[in-house]
């Protein structure tokens, strides 16, 4: 059922000169939920269009399970694409719009109407099959683009930013349903977004795109825990990014606010968690214990969000929220820095 | 005395739009209506009592008994409209579709290149047509070569003639709103058709046509109608053998007055046309368009 797909050196020129993807090699594992994030205007949709067959690389090849398919028009691939927009046939009713792939490729009218009749119920829009699409909400419009392309049996099913028109309530649900969706048909699922959170809230594994290329490709925990560019780590709001001034005997790192020890690898900067600094009122102890200043405490419910200056380098602190003190602005405390567990990241 | 104030602001405001309306289209078709009914009189002029006259003469029943032509002219009229209207769509289509497809940069000097003819006054527009279609010109000599017509005789004056000047005269009026409708296809749908498995021509029918369709019924109703009472196309180009509805009433009114027969002709012009445009509303109300807003 489920398929991999694969880009291989994809590069993609508009007749304008824009360059939309420039060298992208992905590999999709099949049965798997996959999400491409980055930044608007990266090439995500591009990409996509490529996978699907709507748009034709301006040079490399697309693979689905191992067959070159670059040559494969759209109709003759078994991928089907949420868009960006829906694009639902604005002309025609729900249920007409959810049978459509079914009708084209001359599929009986008995056998359509039980079909969508199915999806419908499985999405939960079966009310709304005599609708047309002027009426629906943006939630219900989701469910029926989702449906159009599902109904089809896809072996790779493309999501193109299908949560992005959404408010953030019926996002998280919606989110959480598409996994289940995945879940249960096991296809393959290629999620496109630029929330850092939901691609990694859904993903099995995720890309990482920046200006038509992919910066990586991991698991969310490999992406959080070791982003391969200080842009990556930037682009996902990790944290604190300390720029690395030079090294010094027995592991001494010199950076600008202070000198750290036992920092294994070599990199141009120094990532640190915020949730991974220590704040304490006790007084320095340990040799990667520096002193800060507290600058702003944000009250965010589960944690505290702690703005620090430490000899005029900023630093964030995210403590959990034990119930106990809350450091005031204005406050000199101690913050311990985990170098065991800190990155170091190449520019 | 405070709550008035809105209400004299809103008849001050309405006031011009109000008055044009009164005079220019109320006034007159009061007019035009109690002509239609009035007897003839001396010089052709309306005179009272009210009679059915001018209306059973346009019919057909004269003197000599019941003659068709007045209803020839009449059908005629409607047919080459039709023709012309259905060649113009033909045209209009494809042209609208490549320069509406066309990217921004060559959209302008496209429908630059499209309307500027029509800058020209319509009579010289005819005119030229006239000496195009002339007796040995090249198309007429072409037309000659195949057999169509005669050597000596020319393309003009001709119902040929006639439809030829009503396309060329109102294709901008079915282009233009094509453009427009072309512009505003959602590109997104027919990625989506392609992307379910519609081929070509199934794109064009699921996905292009139906969110261009409202655009050739705007432009059936700037063509068809105008071109229904069309006056200096068939004057200039028909040589009166094929006497349309605009000429026929335009002769009522000059020459052998008689303005109840005209009065009556132009009134039947109106209630064809409005048969027309609800038929068009019909068509549009069912296919929800974005249409409605104009009808
Ligand atoms: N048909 C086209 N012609 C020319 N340039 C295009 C075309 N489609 C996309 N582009 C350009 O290619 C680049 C990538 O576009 P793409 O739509 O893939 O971005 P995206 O990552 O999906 O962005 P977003 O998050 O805003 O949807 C952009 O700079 C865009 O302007
Ligand atoms: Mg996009």
């Amino acid at each position: 059922m489920a398929s991999n797909v694969g880009l291989r050196a994809v590069d993609k020129t508009f007749a304008d000169g824009t360059r939309a993807l420039d060298g992208v090699d992905l590999d999709v594992p099949g049965g798997q939920l996959f999400t491409v994030l980055g930044p608007s205007g990266c090439g995500k949709s591009t990409a996509l269009a490529i996978i699907a067959g709507l748009d034709q690389p301006t040079s490399g090849h697309v693979e689905i399970d191992g067959r070159d398919v670059t040559n494969l028009p759209a109709h003759r691939r078994q991928v089907n694409t949420v868009f960006q927009s829906y694009a639902l046939f604005e002309h025609m009713n729900v249920a007409d719009n959810i049978g459509f792939g079914l009708r084209m490729r001359g599929v009986k009218k008995p056998e359509i109407r039980r079909a969508v009749e199915d999806m419908a119920g499985f999405l939960r829009i079966r009310a709304l099959l005599r609708s047309r699409i002027g009426q629906l909400s943006g939630g219900e419009r989701q469910r029926v683009a989702l449906a159009r392309a599902l109904v089809n049996a896809p072996r790779v099913l493309l999501l193109d930013e299908p949560l992005s028109a959404l408010d953030a309530e019926l996002r998280t649900a919606l989110a959480d349903e598409l996994a289940d969706v995945q879940r249960a048909l096991g296809i393959t699922l290629v999620f496109v977004t630029h929330d850092q959170a939901e691609a990694m809230k859904l993903g099995d594994r995720m890309a990482v795109m920046q200006t038509g290329r992919i910066v990586q490709t991991d698991t969310p925990r490999g992406i959080y825990e070791k982003p391969a560019t200080a842009w990556l780590a930037r682009f996902m709001g990790l944290g604190n990014l300390w720029p690395i001034r030079g090294y010094g005997a027995d592991g001494r790192v010199y950076l600008d606010f202070t000198t750290l020890f036992g920092l294994e690898a070599e990199g141009d900067y120094v990532l640190v968690r915020p949730e991974m600094i220590a704040l304490t009122t006790a007084p320095p102890r340990g040799p990667n214990d520096v002193t800060a200043d507290i600058v702003q405490a944000v009250f965010a419910g589960p944690s505290i969000d702690y703005r620090l200056h430490c000899n005029g380098q900023r630093m964030r602190v995210l403590a959990p929220n034990d119930g106990r003190m809350i450091h005031a602005p204005g406050t000199c405390v101690t913050a311990r820095i985990p170098v065991e567990r800190a990155a170091l990241i190449n520019a | 005395m405070r709550e008035r104030r809105p209400v004299r602001c809103a008849i001050l405001l309405l006031s011009p739009g109000v008055v044009w309306i009164l005079f220019a289209l109320v006034l007159p078709s009061v007019f035009l209506i109690a002509f239609a009914f009035a007897t003839v009189g001396p010089y052709g002029l309306p005179h009272w009592p009210p009679s059915v006259s001018a209306i059973k003469r346009l019919a057909g029943f004269g003197m000599l008994g019941w003659s068709p032509d007045n209803l020839i002219i009449l059908g005629r009229s409607a047919v080459e409209a039709g023709l012309a209207t259905l060649a113009v769509i033909g045209i209009a289509y494809p042209v609208a579709g490549f320069v509406g497809l066309c990217s921004s940069r060559w959209r302008l000097p496209l429908v630059f290149l499209l309307i500027a003819p029509s800058w020209t006054n319509q009579v010289v527009r005819a005119i030229a047509w006239m000496n195009l279609l002339a007796p040995h010109t090249p198309l007429s000599t072409l037309a000659s070569s195949l057999g169509f017509i005669s050597q000596s005789v020319g393309l003009v004056p001709s119902r040929f003639a006639v439809f030829v000047g009503l396309v060329y005269n109102f294709l901008p009026f079915m282009v233009l709103p094509l453009i427009v409708a072309f512009g505003r296809v959602d590109r997104a749908q027919i990625r989506a058709a392609r992307d379910l498995y519609a081929g070509p021509i199934r794109v064009f029918s699921h996905a292009v046509w139906p969110q261009t369709r409202s655009g050739v019924l705007i432009g059936t109703i700037l063509v068809a109608i105008p071109a229904f009472g069309m006056y200096t196309v068939p004057r200039l180009l028909g040589g009166g053998q094929s006497m349309m509805i605009g000429e026929f009433i335009a002769a009522q009114f000059a020459g052998g007055a008689d303005w109840p027969l005209g009065a009556a002709a132009a009134l039947s012009l109106m209630a064809l046309t409005m048969i027309g445009v609800a038929i068009l509303r019909r068509l549009a109300v069912e296919s929800a368009d974005d249409l409605r807003v104009l009808l």
